[in-house]
């Protein structure tokens, strides 16, 4: 099994009120291909409930950094209640949706992901020895590198929901 | 003495696992959507099988479940990229609806209302059987220099030519299905 470290643990981001849930989506996939990320949608959910609709996303795209190490990003994105609205901004009418969101953002960095080093337990314990000893500052780096990009993610969203704030 | 019932004949709905088979990177990866609504079952059933059938996969619906209110669909579609390699889709539809009529502009029309989960699942095939449905590397000797070719020797133009492309492709019908749904979280920037 390869090692998968928790670098960036439930970071959270929530808002209320009027945003565009298609274009916040839209913005997390151009920003995941700018990246270089690619993209994995394990869940999308969307059900209609009493209090309006319900959006469930669960994504984890993942970057492979070298044929050692790979960045994972899992975002846990809840939406409740959205309501459809329609503002008059400019003279034009713009389809908004009024709603809660909830994200949930966790970062890891798998190693031996391509399961090279662990067919044997001699195997496992250089790959361990390696690991603590010899490529810590790269993975050091690495870790680094996640907190960055969860960071810059979690700005852009933050940026863009504020949009629409005022 | 009481007649017994046939036997029932097994349908392979599953891609057959052999040492050519190469599912995407974990057994686990699958592209989903799930949805609670109104929408139109059998022009969703069309636009799928169009689409699959605009990119030259043999379609082929290994089972089909009616009963109402359930259903319960399976599909495997298959594209012979070469003689060797070969891609593979596999498609499962877990629906839970009735019909409704509803207007729209003024016309009515028929919908369905519940709930759907649509699951599909893909892997790039190698050494697939021939026209005879014969499969080749039949030998202890002859799998294991057929593992040893794919993991070593094909591993980056099996990942990259292949795995890649048909991995995106099956995101683009992801898509499709989910703009045909119209939800709100679709779109795809790749």
């Amino acid at each position: 099994m390869s090692e998968k470290k928790l670098v960036v643990d439930h970071a959270g981001l929530s808002y209320e009120g009027l945003f565009d849930i298609h274009e916040f989506y839209m913005l997390i996939d151009k920003w995941l291909r700018e990246k270089g990320f690619d993209k994995r949608e394990v869940r999308n959910i969307e059900q209609v409930t009493p209090q309006g609709k319900y959006v469930e996303l669960e994504l984890q795209p993942w970057k492979k950094i070298s044929d050692y190490a790979k960045h994972i990003i899992r975002m846990e994105i809840r939406i409740m209640g959205i309501k459809d609205v329609e503002i008059k901004k400019n003279k034009h009418q713009i389809r908004l949706q009024k709603a809660k969101i909830n994200i949930i953002f966790d970062g890891y960095l798998e190693t031996d992901y391509e399961h090279r080093w662990e067919s044997q337990p001699v195997y496992l314990f250089l790959r361990t020895l390696f690991d603590k000893f010899v490529y810590s500052t790269y993975s050091k780096k690495f870790e680094d590198m996640l907190v960055e990009q969860v960071n810059d993610l979690k700005a852009q969203m933050k940026s863009f929901l504020n949009l629409y704030k005022y | 003495m009481p007649l017994k019932s046939p036997k029932p004949v097994p349908v392979e709905t599953k891609v057959p696992k052999h040492e050519g088979s190469r599912p995407f990177q974990a057994e686990d990866l699958q592209f989903s959507v799930r949805f609670r609504g109104i929408f139109d079952f059998q022009g969703l059933y069309n636009m799928m099988v169009h689409w699959l059938m605009k990119y030259n996969f043999y379609f082929h619906e290994t089972t089909h479940k009616h009963k109402p209110p359930e259903i319960e669909i399976e599909w495997l579609a298959i594209r012979k990229k070469t003689g060797f390699v070969q891609e593979n889709i596999t498609i499962h539809i877990h629906a839970f609806v009735e019909d409704v009529e509803v207007i729209e502009d003024s016309e009515k029309k028929k919908m369905s209302k519940g709930r759907i989960t649509i699951t599909f699942n893909g892997s790039v095939e190698t050494a697939y059987p021939d026209i005879f449905e014969e499969k080749q590397f039949n030998t202890v000797l002859q799998r294991k220099l057929l593992k040893f070719y794919n993991n070593v020797i094909m591993k980056r133009e099996l990942d990259f030519f292949y795995d890649d492309v048909l991995y995106y492709e099956i995101y683009n019908f992801q898509t499709a299905v989910k703009d045909y749904l119209n939800i709100y979280a679709r779109g795809n920037a790749y």
